[in-house]
Protein backbone atom coordinates (compact mmCIF):
# COMPACT_ATOMS: atom_id res chain seq x y z
CA UNK A 1 0.00 0.00 0.00
CA UNK A 2 1.54 3.74 -1.17
CA UNK A 3 1.50 6.20 1.72
CA UNK A 4 2.71 9.53 2.25
CA UNK A 5 5.07 10.76 4.54
CA UNK A 6 2.65 12.08 6.63
CA UNK A 7 0.57 9.04 6.80
CA UNK A 8 4.12 6.81 7.87
CA UNK A 9 4.62 9.43 10.33
CA UNK A 10 0.92 8.59 11.40
CA UNK A 11 1.42 4.93 11.84
CA UNK A 12 4.69 5.26 13.70
CA UNK A 13 3.81 7.46 16.23
CA UNK A 14 5.38 10.53 15.28
CA UNK A 15 2.01 12.12 15.68
CA UNK A 16 1.02 10.97 18.72
CA UNK A 17 -0.65 7.63 20.06
CA UNK A 18 -4.28 8.63 19.18
CA UNK A 19 -3.44 8.79 15.24
CA UNK A 20 -1.10 6.10 15.63
CA UNK A 21 -3.96 3.66 16.89
CA UNK A 22 -6.46 5.44 14.44
CA UNK A 23 -4.42 5.25 11.78
CA UNK A 24 -3.11 1.39 12.57
CA UNK A 25 -6.70 0.31 12.43
CA UNK A 26 -7.54 2.35 9.29
CA UNK A 27 -4.75 0.44 8.11
CA UNK A 28 -5.56 -2.89 8.67
CA UNK A 29 -9.19 -2.50 6.99
CA UNK A 30 -7.27 -1.00 4.10
CA UNK A 31 -5.21 -4.42 3.60
CA UNK A 32 -8.16 -6.49 4.07
CA UNK A 33 -10.23 -4.82 0.78
CA UNK A 34 -6.59 -4.58 -0.87
CA UNK A 35 -6.54 -0.57 -1.19
CA UNK A 36 -3.88 0.55 -2.80
CA UNK A 37 -3.88 4.19 -1.02
CA UNK A 38 -5.91 6.66 1.59
CA UNK A 39 -7.84 9.36 0.27
CA UNK A 40 -8.11 12.55 2.27
CA UNK A 41 -11.91 13.41 3.36
CA UNK A 42 -13.28 16.68 3.78
CA UNK A 43 -16.14 16.15 6.66
CA UNK A 44 -17.44 13.56 8.97
CA UNK A 45 -20.55 12.76 10.58
CA UNK A 46 -20.12 10.99 13.67
CA UNK A 47 -22.76 8.25 14.72
CA UNK A 48 -21.17 7.49 18.06
CA UNK A 49 -23.49 9.34 19.80
CA UNK A 50 -26.81 7.37 20.94
CA UNK A 51 -26.01 5.61 24.19
CA UNK A 52 -25.86 1.67 23.26
CA UNK A 53 -23.51 0.80 26.36
CA UNK A 54 -20.50 1.93 28.39
CA UNK A 55 -17.64 0.09 25.81
CA UNK A 56 -18.54 3.29 23.59
CA UNK A 57 -18.42 5.84 26.17
CA UNK A 58 -15.26 4.80 27.68
CA UNK A 59 -13.80 4.77 23.99
CA UNK A 60 -14.72 8.00 23.84
CA UNK A 61 -12.82 9.69 26.71
CA UNK A 62 -9.89 6.83 25.88
CA UNK A 63 -9.50 9.06 22.74
CA UNK A 64 -9.70 12.56 24.30
CA UNK A 65 -7.19 11.43 27.35
CA UNK A 66 -5.07 10.44 24.30
CA UNK A 67 -5.15 13.68 23.28
CA UNK A 68 -7.19 13.47 19.88
CA UNK A 69 -8.71 15.83 17.87
CA UNK A 70 -11.05 15.65 14.18
CA UNK A 71 -9.28 17.50 11.68
CA UNK A 72 -11.95 17.78 9.48
CA UNK A 73 -15.36 19.37 10.57
CA UNK A 74 -17.31 16.70 12.25
CA UNK A 75 -21.08 16.77 13.40
CA UNK A 76 -22.58 14.50 15.84
CA UNK A 77 -25.95 12.63 14.94
CA UNK A 78 -28.54 12.44 16.88
CA UNK A 79 -28.22 10.87 20.77
CA UNK A 80 -30.33 8.67 22.68
CA UNK A 81 -32.86 11.38 24.14
CA UNK A 82 -33.84 15.35 24.51
CA UNK A 83 -30.90 16.89 26.29
CA UNK A 84 -33.12 19.62 28.30
CA UNK A 85 -36.53 17.75 27.70
CA UNK A 86 -35.34 14.14 29.14
CA UNK A 87 -37.57 14.19 32.24
CA UNK A 88 -40.37 15.09 30.15
CA UNK A 89 -39.49 11.45 28.20
CA UNK A 90 -39.60 9.84 31.22
CA UNK A 91 -35.55 8.72 30.23
CA UNK A 92 -33.66 8.14 33.12
CA UNK A 93 -31.02 10.15 35.00
CA UNK A 94 -28.37 7.11 34.19
CA UNK A 95 -29.22 7.93 30.13
CA UNK A 96 -28.62 11.60 30.82
CA UNK A 97 -25.39 11.01 32.49
CA UNK A 98 -24.34 8.79 30.32
CA UNK A 99 -25.33 10.99 27.26
CA UNK A 100 -23.77 13.95 28.45
CA UNK A 101 -20.37 12.33 29.22
CA UNK A 102 -20.63 10.71 25.28
CA UNK A 103 -21.62 15.03 24.91
CA UNK A 104 -18.74 16.36 26.87
CA UNK A 105 -15.93 13.27 25.07
CA UNK A 106 -17.23 14.44 21.43
CA UNK A 107 -17.18 18.13 21.91
CA UNK A 108 -13.44 17.67 23.49
CA UNK A 109 -12.92 15.74 20.34
CA UNK A 110 -13.95 18.86 18.31
CA UNK A 111 -17.28 18.01 17.17
CA UNK A 112 -20.35 20.30 16.23
CA UNK A 113 -23.12 20.26 18.13
CA UNK A 114 -25.60 19.47 15.44
CA UNK A 115 -27.28 16.40 17.25
CA UNK A 116 -29.13 15.19 14.41
CA UNK A 117 -29.37 12.20 12.00
CA UNK A 118 -30.65 14.48 9.18
CA UNK A 119 -27.45 16.91 9.31
CA UNK A 120 -28.02 17.46 5.63
CA UNK A 121 -31.59 19.45 6.35
CA UNK A 122 -29.34 21.52 9.02
CA UNK A 123 -27.21 23.67 6.54
CA UNK A 124 -24.40 20.14 6.75
CA UNK A 125 -24.22 18.62 3.58
CA UNK A 126 -20.93 18.03 1.61
CA UNK A 127 -21.07 19.11 -2.26
CA UNK A 128 -21.19 16.38 -5.12
CA UNK A 129 -18.49 14.31 -5.52
CA UNK A 130 -16.93 15.08 -2.34
CA UNK A 131 -15.24 12.36 -0.03
CA UNK A 132 -16.66 12.20 3.66
CA UNK A 133 -16.73 9.51 6.15
CA UNK A 134 -20.41 9.25 7.31
CA UNK A 135 -21.69 6.86 10.05
CA UNK A 136 -25.68 6.74 10.74
CA UNK A 137 -26.88 4.10 7.51
CA UNK A 138 -29.53 7.27 6.67
CA UNK A 139 -27.02 9.74 6.39
CA UNK A 140 -24.61 7.17 4.42
CA UNK A 141 -27.69 6.54 1.70
CA UNK A 142 -28.63 10.16 1.40
CA UNK A 143 -24.98 11.56 0.85
CA UNK A 144 -23.82 9.07 -1.01
CA UNK A 145 -27.05 8.58 -3.15
CA UNK A 146 -29.37 11.90 -3.23
CA UNK A 147 -25.74 14.43 -2.78
CA UNK A 148 -23.21 12.18 -4.66
CA UNK A 149 -20.45 12.53 -2.06
CA UNK A 150 -18.62 9.65 -1.42
CA UNK A 151 -18.57 7.79 1.55
CA UNK A 152 -18.65 3.74 2.62
CA UNK A 153 -20.88 3.01 5.42
CA UNK A 154 -18.74 3.66 7.88
CA UNK A 155 -19.73 1.92 11.77
CA UNK A 156 -19.54 3.84 14.61
CA UNK A 157 -16.79 4.29 16.33
CA UNK A 158 -14.73 3.80 13.54
CA UNK A 159 -15.79 6.97 11.40
CA UNK A 160 -14.26 8.64 14.74
CA UNK A 161 -10.91 7.36 13.78
CA UNK A 162 -11.55 8.93 10.08
CA UNK A 163 -12.30 12.66 11.29
CA UNK A 164 -8.97 12.37 13.71
CA UNK A 165 -6.82 11.14 10.96
CA UNK A 166 -8.40 13.02 8.02
CA UNK A 167 -8.35 9.93 5.77
CA UNK A 168 -9.90 6.84 4.77
CA UNK A 169 -9.06 3.73 2.83
CA UNK A 170 -9.24 4.40 -0.59
CA UNK A 171 -11.73 1.76 -1.59
CA UNK A 172 -15.71 0.82 -2.12
CA UNK A 173 -17.64 3.96 -2.80
CA UNK A 174 -15.02 6.18 -2.90
CA UNK A 175 -13.89 5.07 -6.05
CA UNK A 176 -16.05 5.79 -9.13
CA UNK A 177 -16.28 2.17 -10.76
CA UNK A 178 -17.64 0.72 -7.36
CA UNK A 179 -20.84 3.45 -7.84
CA UNK A 180 -21.89 1.97 -11.03
CA UNK A 181 -25.54 0.43 -10.45
CA UNK A 182 -25.40 -3.64 -11.46
CA UNK A 183 -28.91 -4.64 -11.74
CA UNK A 184 -32.02 -2.49 -11.84
CA UNK A 185 -35.49 -2.20 -10.56
CA UNK A 186 -38.41 -1.37 -12.68
CA UNK A 187 -41.96 -0.59 -11.93
CA UNK A 188 -44.53 -3.19 -13.28
CA UNK A 189 -47.65 -2.29 -15.26
CA UNK A 190 -49.80 -2.48 -12.08
CA UNK A 191 -47.97 0.30 -10.45
CA UNK A 192 -50.21 2.88 -11.49
CA UNK A 193 -49.24 7.08 -11.41
CA UNK A 194 -52.10 7.35 -8.81
CA UNK A 195 -49.84 5.82 -6.15
CA UNK A 196 -47.34 8.29 -6.55
CA UNK A 197 -49.52 10.85 -4.63
CA UNK A 198 -49.50 8.94 -1.68
CA UNK A 199 -45.88 9.35 0.29
CA UNK A 200 -46.16 6.02 2.25
CA UNK A 201 -45.43 4.40 -1.54
CA UNK A 202 -42.09 5.62 -1.12
CA UNK A 203 -41.52 3.88 1.95
CA UNK A 204 -43.00 0.90 0.75
CA UNK A 205 -41.24 0.69 -2.36
CA UNK A 206 -38.07 1.45 -0.49
CA UNK A 207 -38.33 -1.42 2.13
CA UNK A 208 -39.16 -3.46 -1.15
CA UNK A 209 -35.43 -2.34 -2.54
CA UNK A 210 -33.71 -3.15 -0.30
CA UNK A 211 -35.49 -6.30 0.75
CA UNK A 212 -34.07 -7.20 -3.03
CA UNK A 213 -31.10 -5.45 -3.28
CA UNK A 214 -29.45 -6.40 0.19
CA UNK A 215 -26.40 -4.49 0.12
CA UNK A 216 -25.57 -4.09 -3.38
CA UNK A 217 -25.57 -1.62 -6.03
CA UNK A 218 -28.56 -0.96 -7.98
CA UNK A 219 -30.64 1.51 -9.87
CA UNK A 220 -34.51 1.58 -10.13
CA UNK A 221 -36.63 3.45 -12.82
CA UNK A 222 -39.89 4.73 -13.27
CA UNK A 223 -40.59 7.05 -9.81
CA UNK A 224 -41.57 10.50 -10.70
CA UNK A 225 -39.30 13.39 -10.99
CA UNK A 226 -41.26 15.71 -8.41
CA UNK A 227 -40.34 13.04 -5.81
CA UNK A 228 -40.25 15.35 -2.57
CA UNK A 229 -36.72 16.10 -0.71
CA UNK A 230 -38.51 14.45 2.27
CA UNK A 231 -39.78 11.06 0.45
CA UNK A 232 -35.92 10.94 -0.85
CA UNK A 233 -34.74 10.88 3.29
CA UNK A 234 -37.11 8.55 4.09
CA UNK A 235 -36.40 5.98 1.32
CA UNK A 236 -32.70 6.63 2.34
CA UNK A 237 -33.61 5.74 5.71
CA UNK A 238 -36.00 2.90 4.72
CA UNK A 239 -33.37 0.55 2.12
CA UNK A 240 -31.00 1.02 4.87
CA UNK A 241 -32.98 -0.24 7.20
CA UNK A 242 -34.75 -3.43 5.14
CA UNK A 243 -31.44 -4.04 3.71
CA UNK A 244 -27.32 -2.76 3.79
CA UNK A 245 -27.59 0.08 1.09
CA UNK A 246 -25.43 2.76 0.63
CA UNK A 247 -25.53 4.28 -2.66
CA UNK A 248 -28.90 3.49 -4.77
CA UNK A 249 -29.44 5.52 -8.16
CA UNK A 250 -33.39 6.60 -9.03
CA UNK A 251 -33.15 7.03 -12.60
CA UNK A 252 -34.01 10.83 -13.90
CA UNK A 253 -33.66 11.98 -10.18
CA UNK A 254 -30.70 10.92 -8.40
CA UNK A 255 -27.03 12.71 -9.56
CA UNK A 256 -24.96 10.30 -10.73
CA UNK A 257 -28.60 8.29 -12.75
CA UNK A 258 -29.31 11.60 -14.74
CA UNK A 259 -30.15 8.78 -17.84
CA UNK A 260 -29.99 4.90 -17.29
CA UNK A 261 -26.60 5.12 -19.42
CA UNK A 262 -25.17 7.29 -16.39
CA UNK A 263 -26.52 4.93 -13.68
CA UNK A 264 -24.58 1.70 -15.42
CA UNK A 265 -21.76 3.98 -16.67
CA UNK A 266 -22.49 2.89 -19.96
CA UNK A 267 -23.41 -1.10 -19.00
CA UNK A 268 -26.47 -3.61 -19.15
CA UNK A 269 -27.74 -4.00 -16.18
CA UNK A 270 -26.99 -8.00 -15.47
CA UNK A 271 -30.15 -8.19 -13.35
CA UNK A 272 -33.43 -6.81 -13.76
CA UNK A 273 -36.13 -7.19 -11.69
CA UNK A 274 -39.66 -5.87 -11.60
CA UNK A 275 -41.40 -4.24 -8.53
CA UNK A 276 -45.38 -4.92 -8.14
CA UNK A 277 -48.19 -4.54 -6.58
CA UNK A 278 -47.72 -7.76 -4.82
CA UNK A 279 -43.91 -6.04 -3.81
CA UNK A 280 -45.90 -2.77 -2.26
CA UNK A 281 -48.23 -5.33 -0.16
CA UNK A 282 -45.62 -7.60 0.99
CA UNK A 283 -43.81 -4.71 2.49
CA UNK A 284 -46.66 -3.10 3.91
CA UNK A 285 -47.21 -5.96 6.00
CA UNK A 286 -43.96 -6.11 6.81
CA UNK A 287 -44.31 -2.48 8.04
CA UNK A 288 -47.46 -2.13 9.18
CA UNK A 289 -50.12 -4.08 11.98
CA UNK A 290 -52.79 -5.63 10.21
CA UNK A 291 -55.17 -4.42 12.75
CA UNK A 292 -57.61 -2.23 12.54
CA UNK A 293 -59.28 0.95 14.76
CA UNK A 294 -57.71 0.46 17.83
CA UNK A 295 -56.56 2.65 20.47
CA UNK A 296 -53.47 4.21 19.30
CA UNK A 297 -50.68 5.45 22.07
CA UNK A 298 -48.08 7.26 20.28
CA UNK A 299 -47.32 9.17 16.89
CA UNK A 300 -43.94 9.42 16.45
CA UNK A 301 -42.93 11.07 13.50
CA UNK A 302 -39.30 12.12 13.12
CA UNK A 303 -36.96 9.21 12.02
CA UNK A 304 -34.79 10.49 10.53
CA UNK A 305 -35.35 13.98 11.84
CA UNK A 306 -38.13 16.03 11.05
CA UNK A 307 -37.64 18.99 8.59
CA UNK A 308 -39.53 22.18 7.98
CA UNK A 309 -41.08 21.34 5.28
CA UNK A 310 -42.75 18.40 7.47
CA UNK A 311 -43.17 20.47 9.90
CA UNK A 312 -45.76 22.20 7.52
CA UNK A 313 -47.34 19.37 6.41
CA UNK A 314 -48.31 18.44 9.69
CA UNK A 315 -49.38 21.19 10.16
CA UNK A 316 -51.45 21.71 7.86
CA UNK A 317 -52.96 18.17 8.63
CA UNK A 318 -54.13 19.14 12.03
CA UNK A 319 -56.02 21.94 11.05
CA UNK A 320 -56.01 23.52 14.25
CA UNK A 321 -57.37 20.28 15.88
CA UNK A 322 -55.89 19.36 19.09
CA UNK A 323 -54.37 15.69 19.62
CA UNK A 324 -56.49 13.23 21.92
CA UNK A 325 -56.41 13.59 25.03
CA UNK A 326 -55.35 9.70 25.31
CA UNK A 327 -52.62 9.73 22.57
CA UNK A 328 -49.15 11.50 22.59
CA UNK A 329 -48.18 13.09 19.26
CA UNK A 330 -43.90 13.54 19.46
CA UNK A 331 -41.89 14.86 16.60
CA UNK A 332 -38.36 14.53 16.73
CA UNK A 333 -35.79 17.27 15.18
CA UNK A 334 -32.67 18.98 15.25
CA UNK A 335 -31.77 22.16 17.27
CA UNK A 336 -31.80 23.79 14.22
CA UNK A 337 -35.19 23.36 12.68
CA UNK A 338 -37.04 23.74 16.10
CA UNK A 339 -34.97 27.54 15.86
CA UNK A 340 -36.62 28.05 12.51
CA UNK A 341 -39.57 26.21 14.18
CA UNK A 342 -39.85 28.84 16.86
CA UNK A 343 -38.57 32.10 14.90
CA UNK A 344 -41.85 31.32 12.02
CA UNK A 345 -44.21 31.08 15.34
CA UNK A 346 -45.41 27.33 14.17
CA UNK A 347 -44.01 25.81 17.41
CA UNK A 348 -46.08 27.65 19.88
CA UNK A 349 -48.76 27.00 17.30
CA UNK A 350 -48.24 23.34 17.44
CA UNK A 351 -47.39 22.92 21.21
CA UNK A 352 -51.20 24.56 21.64
CA UNK A 353 -52.40 21.71 19.86
CA UNK A 354 -50.43 19.06 21.98
CA UNK A 355 -47.83 18.57 19.49
CA UNK A 356 -44.66 18.11 21.37
CA UNK A 357 -41.26 18.54 19.83
CA UNK A 358 -38.03 17.18 21.02
CA UNK A 359 -34.35 17.97 20.24
CA UNK A 360 -31.14 15.91 20.10
CA UNK A 361 -32.85 12.39 20.36
CA UNK A 362 -34.54 9.67 18.50
CA UNK A 363 -37.60 8.27 18.49
CA UNK A 364 -36.10 4.61 18.63
CA UNK A 365 -35.26 5.55 22.33
CA UNK A 366 -38.50 5.60 23.28
CA UNK A 367 -38.63 4.13 26.88
CA UNK A 368 -41.84 2.32 26.41
CA UNK A 369 -41.89 0.40 29.25
CA UNK A 370 -42.38 3.60 31.48
CA UNK A 371 -45.45 4.76 29.71
CA UNK A 372 -46.75 1.19 28.89
CA UNK A 373 -46.79 2.00 25.16
CA UNK A 374 -48.64 -0.42 23.29
CA UNK A 375 -49.72 0.69 19.98
CA UNK A 376 -46.94 2.89 17.69
CA UNK A 377 -47.69 4.78 14.42
CA UNK A 378 -45.06 6.41 12.75
CA UNK A 379 -44.78 7.59 8.75
CA UNK A 380 -41.06 6.04 9.01
CA UNK A 381 -40.18 2.78 7.51
CA UNK A 382 -37.06 2.85 9.35
CA UNK A 383 -39.01 2.95 12.49
CA UNK A 384 -40.74 0.18 11.03
CA UNK A 385 -38.01 -1.95 10.43
CA UNK A 386 -36.76 -1.29 13.72
CA UNK A 387 -39.86 -1.09 16.18
CA UNK A 388 -40.12 -5.06 17.21
CA UNK A 389 -37.02 -5.75 17.95
CA UNK A 390 -36.62 -2.48 20.46
CA UNK A 391 -40.47 -2.80 21.36
CA UNK A 392 -42.16 -6.29 20.74
CA UNK A 393 -44.89 -4.19 19.65
CA UNK A 394 -45.69 -4.48 15.88
CA UNK A 395 -46.35 -0.01 14.84
CA UNK A 396 -48.71 1.21 11.71
CA UNK A 397 -47.69 3.10 9.34
CA UNK A 398 -49.10 6.12 7.50
CA UNK A 399 -48.64 9.34 5.81
CA UNK A 400 -48.33 12.68 7.84
CA UNK A 401 -51.67 13.53 7.13
CA UNK A 402 -53.05 10.00 8.13
CA UNK A 403 -50.67 10.02 11.17
CA UNK A 404 -52.13 13.26 12.35
CA UNK A 405 -55.69 12.43 12.04
CA UNK A 406 -54.87 9.08 14.08
CA UNK A 407 -53.29 11.54 16.77
CA UNK A 408 -56.66 13.38 16.59
CA UNK A 409 -59.20 10.60 16.95
CA UNK A 410 -57.03 8.67 19.43
CA UNK A 411 -57.16 6.04 16.92
CA UNK A 412 -55.64 4.34 14.03
CA UNK A 413 -56.95 6.04 10.48
CA UNK A 414 -55.69 5.31 7.05
CA UNK A 415 -57.38 5.51 4.04
CA UNK A 416 -57.67 3.36 1.30
CA UNK A 417 -54.62 2.83 -0.95
CA UNK A 418 -54.82 2.19 -4.70
CA UNK A 419 -52.50 -0.47 -4.13
CA UNK A 420 -55.09 -2.45 -1.94
CA UNK A 421 -57.55 -5.01 -3.05
CA UNK B 1 -16.55 -33.37 8.40
CA UNK B 2 -15.77 -30.78 5.74
CA UNK B 3 -12.57 -28.67 5.19
CA UNK B 4 -13.73 -25.51 3.31
CA UNK B 5 -11.64 -22.66 1.82
CA UNK B 6 -11.50 -19.23 3.51
CA UNK B 7 -9.81 -15.81 4.26
CA UNK B 8 -9.27 -14.65 7.67
CA UNK B 9 -9.80 -11.85 8.03
CA UNK B 10 -8.53 -11.54 11.56
CA UNK B 11 -7.57 -14.93 12.52
CA UNK B 12 -7.37 -16.17 15.74
CA UNK B 13 -4.41 -16.63 18.19
CA UNK B 14 -4.80 -19.92 18.28
CA UNK B 15 -6.55 -22.86 17.14
CA UNK B 16 -10.38 -22.85 18.65
CA UNK B 17 -13.41 -25.19 18.02
CA UNK B 18 -16.83 -24.01 18.69
CA UNK B 19 -20.48 -24.20 17.70
CA UNK B 20 -21.88 -22.93 15.22
CA UNK B 21 -24.76 -20.59 14.53
CA UNK B 22 -25.55 -20.70 11.07
CA UNK B 23 -28.15 -18.83 8.94
CA UNK B 24 -28.78 -17.60 5.70
CA UNK B 25 -30.10 -13.91 6.85
CA UNK B 26 -28.23 -10.93 6.70
CA UNK B 27 -28.34 -9.49 10.29
CA UNK B 28 -28.32 -5.91 12.05
CA UNK B 29 -26.68 -5.87 15.14
CA UNK B 30 -28.39 -2.96 16.18
CA UNK B 31 -31.87 -3.19 16.95
CA UNK B 32 -31.65 -6.68 15.42
CA UNK B 33 -29.34 -8.17 18.68
CA UNK B 34 -30.03 -8.10 22.43
CA UNK B 35 -26.39 -6.75 23.83
CA UNK B 36 -27.32 -7.94 27.15
CA UNK B 37 -27.70 -11.54 26.58
CA UNK B 38 -26.24 -12.40 22.78
CA UNK B 39 -29.95 -13.11 21.61
CA UNK B 40 -31.05 -12.33 18.35
CA UNK B 41 -34.43 -10.27 18.52
CA UNK B 42 -35.31 -9.78 15.01
CA UNK B 43 -38.26 -12.04 14.35
CA UNK B 44 -37.89 -11.63 10.71
CA UNK B 45 -33.98 -13.67 11.18
CA UNK B 46 -33.79 -17.04 11.22
CA UNK B 47 -31.97 -16.80 14.26
CA UNK B 48 -34.51 -15.32 15.98
CA UNK B 49 -34.07 -15.77 19.76
CA UNK B 50 -30.72 -17.52 19.68
CA UNK B 51 -27.93 -17.02 21.35
CA UNK B 52 -24.64 -16.06 19.72
CA UNK B 53 -22.99 -15.69 22.93
CA UNK B 54 -18.94 -17.97 22.51
CA UNK B 55 -20.54 -19.62 19.23
CA UNK B 56 -19.18 -18.90 15.65
CA UNK B 57 -21.87 -16.75 14.44
CA UNK B 58 -22.69 -16.94 10.61
CA UNK B 59 -24.39 -14.70 8.51
CA UNK B 60 -23.79 -13.58 4.71
CA UNK B 61 -23.27 -10.33 5.09
CA UNK B 62 -24.51 -7.23 7.70
CA UNK B 63 -27.20 -4.94 7.05
CA UNK B 64 -29.13 -2.02 8.19
CA UNK B 65 -28.06 0.70 11.24
CA UNK B 66 -24.20 1.57 11.43
CA UNK B 67 -24.71 1.32 15.02
CA UNK B 68 -23.27 -2.60 14.57
CA UNK B 69 -19.42 -1.69 15.58
CA UNK B 70 -20.79 -0.44 18.93
CA UNK B 71 -23.23 -3.07 20.10
CA UNK B 72 -20.28 -5.55 19.37
CA UNK B 73 -17.93 -3.50 21.04
CA UNK B 74 -20.65 -3.37 24.08
CA UNK B 75 -21.26 -7.22 23.45
CA UNK B 76 -16.94 -7.94 23.91
CA UNK B 77 -17.67 -5.93 27.19
CA UNK B 78 -20.41 -7.92 28.77
CA UNK B 79 -19.18 -11.34 27.62
CA UNK B 80 -21.92 -11.59 25.56
CA UNK B 81 -19.79 -11.15 22.09
CA UNK B 82 -19.82 -14.28 19.27
CA UNK B 83 -16.26 -16.34 19.59
CA UNK B 84 -16.05 -15.68 15.81
CA UNK B 85 -17.82 -13.81 12.54
CA UNK B 86 -18.25 -15.77 9.77
CA UNK B 87 -19.39 -14.20 6.45
CA UNK B 88 -19.46 -14.04 2.27
CA UNK B 89 -18.90 -10.66 2.91
CA UNK B 90 -17.86 -8.22 5.83
CA UNK B 91 -18.36 -4.62 5.11
CA UNK B 92 -17.20 -1.99 7.72
CA UNK B 93 -20.01 -1.81 9.66
CA UNK B 94 -19.16 -5.59 10.85
CA UNK B 95 -15.40 -5.19 10.85
CA UNK B 96 -14.99 -2.43 12.85
CA UNK B 97 -15.74 -3.95 16.45
CA UNK B 98 -13.25 -6.79 15.89
CA UNK B 99 -10.89 -3.95 14.08
CA UNK B 100 -10.87 -2.31 17.00
CA UNK B 101 -10.84 -4.55 19.79
CA UNK B 102 -7.54 -5.23 18.29
CA UNK B 103 -6.03 -2.56 18.21
CA UNK B 104 -7.15 -0.43 21.17
CA UNK B 105 -7.97 -3.75 23.57
CA UNK B 106 -5.39 -6.11 22.08
CA UNK B 107 -8.61 -8.44 21.89
CA UNK B 108 -8.94 -10.97 18.91
CA UNK B 109 -12.48 -11.68 17.55
CA UNK B 110 -11.64 -13.72 14.23
CA UNK B 111 -13.74 -12.80 11.08
CA UNK B 112 -13.45 -15.27 8.25
CA UNK B 113 -15.40 -14.77 4.70
CA UNK B 114 -16.12 -17.54 2.53
CA UNK B 115 -17.23 -18.06 -0.75
CA UNK B 116 -21.12 -18.44 -1.28
CA UNK B 117 -20.29 -21.94 -2.31
CA UNK B 118 -18.32 -22.84 1.08
CA UNK B 119 -20.90 -20.74 2.65
CA UNK B 120 -23.82 -22.45 1.88
CA UNK B 121 -21.35 -25.87 3.17
CA UNK B 122 -21.35 -24.77 6.47
CA UNK B 123 -25.48 -25.57 6.39
CA UNK B 124 -26.83 -28.14 9.19
CA UNK B 125 -23.28 -28.29 10.65
CA UNK B 126 -22.69 -28.11 14.36
CA UNK B 127 -19.33 -26.90 15.40
CA UNK B 128 -16.61 -25.03 13.36
CA UNK B 129 -12.72 -25.56 13.62
CA UNK B 130 -10.51 -22.11 13.45
CA UNK B 131 -7.30 -21.89 12.29
CA UNK B 132 -3.93 -19.01 13.38
CA UNK B 133 -2.71 -19.91 10.33
CA UNK B 134 -3.84 -21.09 6.55
CA UNK B 135 -7.19 -20.64 4.46
CA UNK B 136 -9.21 -23.12 5.46
CA UNK B 137 -11.59 -24.07 8.33
CA UNK B 138 -13.59 -27.38 9.05
CA UNK B 139 -17.32 -27.88 10.03
CA UNK B 140 -18.34 -30.78 12.41
CA UNK B 141 -22.26 -32.34 12.04
CA UNK B 142 -21.96 -33.16 15.74
CA UNK B 143 -20.47 -31.38 18.60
Amino acid sequence: MYLTDYEKELLDGTHGDAMQLAMGVLYDLGKHYGVEHFVEISACHDDSTVYLGEAQVAFAEHLVELGARFCVPTTTNACALDMKRFARQKHDVGLMTATRRIEAAHLALGAIASWTCAPYQAGFSPAFGQQVACAESNVIAFVNSIVGARTNRYAGPLELLAGITGRVPYFGLHVTENRKARGLITLGDDITPDMFEFDDFYTLAAYAYGDIVGDRVWAMDGLPPYISMDNLKNMSATMASSGGIALFHLVGITPEAQTLEMAFQGEQPKEVVTLTRKSIENAETQLCNGDTGCDLDLVTLGCPHFSCAEFLQLEQALGGRKVHANTLLWVFTGRTTRAMLKDSGQLHRLSNLGVEVFVDGCCLQHPTQKWGTKTFMSNSGKFGTYCFGLTESHPFLGTIFECAESAVQGKVIREKKPWWN
Amino acid sequence: MVELTCTYVIAPREPMRVELLFSHDPISFFGGVNAADGRVLDYRHGNYQHSMTDKAFAFPFGKGSSGAGLVLMEMERLKTAPAAIINIRTDPVILTGPLISKHFHDQLLPVINLSPEDYAGLEGKKVVELFPTGNTLRAFNQV
